[in-house]
């Protein structure tokens, strides 16, 4: 009896699970990620490797402009990519590299430009 | 000499100071001079000057008025682009940024008295220099070839009139004639570069020529993206390319400029077109101010400062870093961490741990784009790869458009990061 209540939680989250892969929206960050306070000149310095590629005119020819973007918008799309929920590779790899801090100083310097 | 002209100078600038004192000797401010107006050089001036807000004076010396990117000039061969379209010129770091630039090749370096002397007579003092010339060619690397013989057969890895040079040649081919590439050992500017062109020029071949053939003698036994490119090849232009690599004899090469041959582990081919890319080294500038090792310059990985004199920090294809390709992007990534080190030491500026990417986007064919890309931190012994990907044989047609599209963007963003 224990045993099938075991099997039959260790359904239920798997389920649950695979029904997070199949729907992004289901990505939920924790409170802690998204209090973290970003640290303005951190995401400065920072930001100076995304704008290689993202443009400070916000054009979104092949790649979307990202400037004065809201930070919450930021923060997910970030972590969605680390987690890879979003496909992009050189997104995948650039989030990748960041670390909880690194992504909440990202998104208050973009969020900043309006 | 040099220590001579600056005596000289200083002198004279003393003798007339109240007259015609230069704005540089009038403000007191820190001094950076930074030669080189590409990928690692342009983006280190426009970001010193915007980040310190006019508390450094910034001097970029770069002999070309237009400035035209090896990167996409691939694409102009394959008749994606036009060249106007990979032209750029200084006018907005001069006016936008308060960038000092100067039109002029930089051939001296005292690094005692910390001064740049001019082809033009003039001398720059400098408290931070920044060196980001390229790359030159080493003499002899194939036999037959010189600078001499680069209307004849170009090298076209210097972007601009080589460029159009190779595109005309390569367009009065004869019927059914015969191209043939000579490929750069390692370590060389853009790892893709060579294979891109290859493809660019069979995309063009194939429509203007389509029973042209392509050599290519290689002097390595594999190259960046080989799956990716030879899947490519063998889908979009079966039967014309023929890339014979150094197990083939392909690092066995000799050419005759003058009679059009290219000889190929003995074998003797007469050639309608030839584009030969010898072995490369850093910009002479840096054999010039003594800070090379072998053919490059050997730099710390946490700023970017020559490993013999932290006043010059060396960037992009000149620079002897570690695990990073040489490549446009590598040089803009190298230039910000430079640009931060460099106004934390004159302006006290806070300065964080230095991190760099890059990626380097090839066409293969019409919206048949691929990629491949790293991330990078500095350890004491060199920059060292963090994590990478490489597009995978077999893409569907949509990820390789949307990979070619985001190379468009990436062109778009990286020239206005370079240029302003």
């Amino acid at each position: 009896m224990y045993s099938r209540l075991l099997f039959g939680i260790f359904i239920a989250v798997i389920g649950i699970a695979v029904h997070a892969e199949n729907k992004k929206e289901e990505f939920i960050l924790p409170s802690s990620i998204l209090e973290i306070e970003g640290d303005l000149a951190y995401g400065e310095y920072l930001a100076s490797d995304c704008q290689t590629c993202h443009r400070a005119d916000n054009s979104d020819q092949g790649i979307p402009g990202i400037h004065g973007r809201e930070t919450i918008e930021l923060v997910y799309a970030l972590h969605e990519y680390k987690n890879k929920y979003r496909t992009n590779e050189v997104m995948q790899m650039m989030a990748g590299g960041l670390d909880d801090e690194e992504i909440a100083a990202l998104a208050t310097y973009f969020a900043s430009l309006q | 000499m040099s220590i001579n002209r600056r005596s000289f100078i200083q002198t004279a600038a003393a003798v007339t100071a109240s007259l015609s004192a230069p704005m540089v000797m009038a403000s007191g401010k820190p001094r950076v001079v930074v030669v080189g107006g590409g990928a690692g050089g342009a983006t280190a001036a426009r970001y010193i000057a915007k980040d310190s807000k006019g508390a450094i004076d910034v001097t970029l010396v770069e002999p070309s008025r237009t400035y035209y990117t090896c990167f996409f000039s691939n694409l102009y061969l394959g008749g994606f682009r036009d060249l106007g379209s990979i032209a750029h010129s200084y006018g907005n770091l001069a006016s936008e940024y308060g960038v000092n630039v100067v039109h002029d090749w930089a051939v001296d370096i005292d690094r005692e008295g910390k001064t740049v002397s001019l082809a033009g007579g003039g001398t720059l003092d400098y408290d931070r220099l920044v060196l980001s010339p390229g790359i030159d060619f080493v003499d002899g690397a194939v036999e037959g070839w010189d600078l001499n013989a680069q209307n004849k057969m170009p090298h076209a890895y210097k972007a601009g009139s080589q460029t159009e040079l190779l595109k005309a040649q390569l367009a009065s081919m004869p019927a059914g004639g015969v191209f043939a590439m000579v490929a750069p050992p390692n370590p060389y500017r853009c790892p893709p570069g060579p294979y891109e062109r290859v493809s660019m020029i069979a995309h063009m071949l194939k429509k203007s020529n389509p029973t042209a053939k392509i050599i290519v003698a290689d002097p390595k036994p594999k190259f960046s993206k080989m799956g990716l490119f030879q899947e490519g090849w063998a889908n979009h232009y079966d039967g014309m390319i023929d890339w014979i690599g150094s197990e083939f004899g392909g690092g066995d090469v000799s050419v005759n400029p003058e009679a059009m041959t290219v000889s190929i582990d003995g074998e003797q081919t007469k050639v309608d077109a030839c584009n030969v890319i010898p072995a490369m080294k850093a910009g002479r500038i840096c054999e010039m101010a003594g800070i090379t090792d072998g053919n490059w310059a050997p730099v710390s990985a946490h700023d970017m400062s020559s490993k013999v004199d932290s006043n010059i920090h060396v960037l992009g294809d000149a620079s002897m870093q570690g695990d990073m390709p040489k490549s446009g992007f590598s040089a803009n990534s190298q230039a910000k961490v430079a640009a931060m080190a460099i106004r934390g030491a004159l302006t006290g500026s806070k300065v964080f741990p230095a991190k760099y990417s890059n990626t380097c986007w090839s066409l293969v064919d019409t919206n048949d784009g691929v990629k491949v890309g790293a991330t990078y931190k500095a350890t004491d012994e060199k920059i060292a790869k963090v994590d990478g990907f490489i597009s995978k044989t077999g893409e569907t047609a949509d990820v390789r458009k949307a990979t070619y599209e985001e190379s468009l963007g990436w062109y778009a963003g990286i020239t206005a990061d370079m240029f302003g």
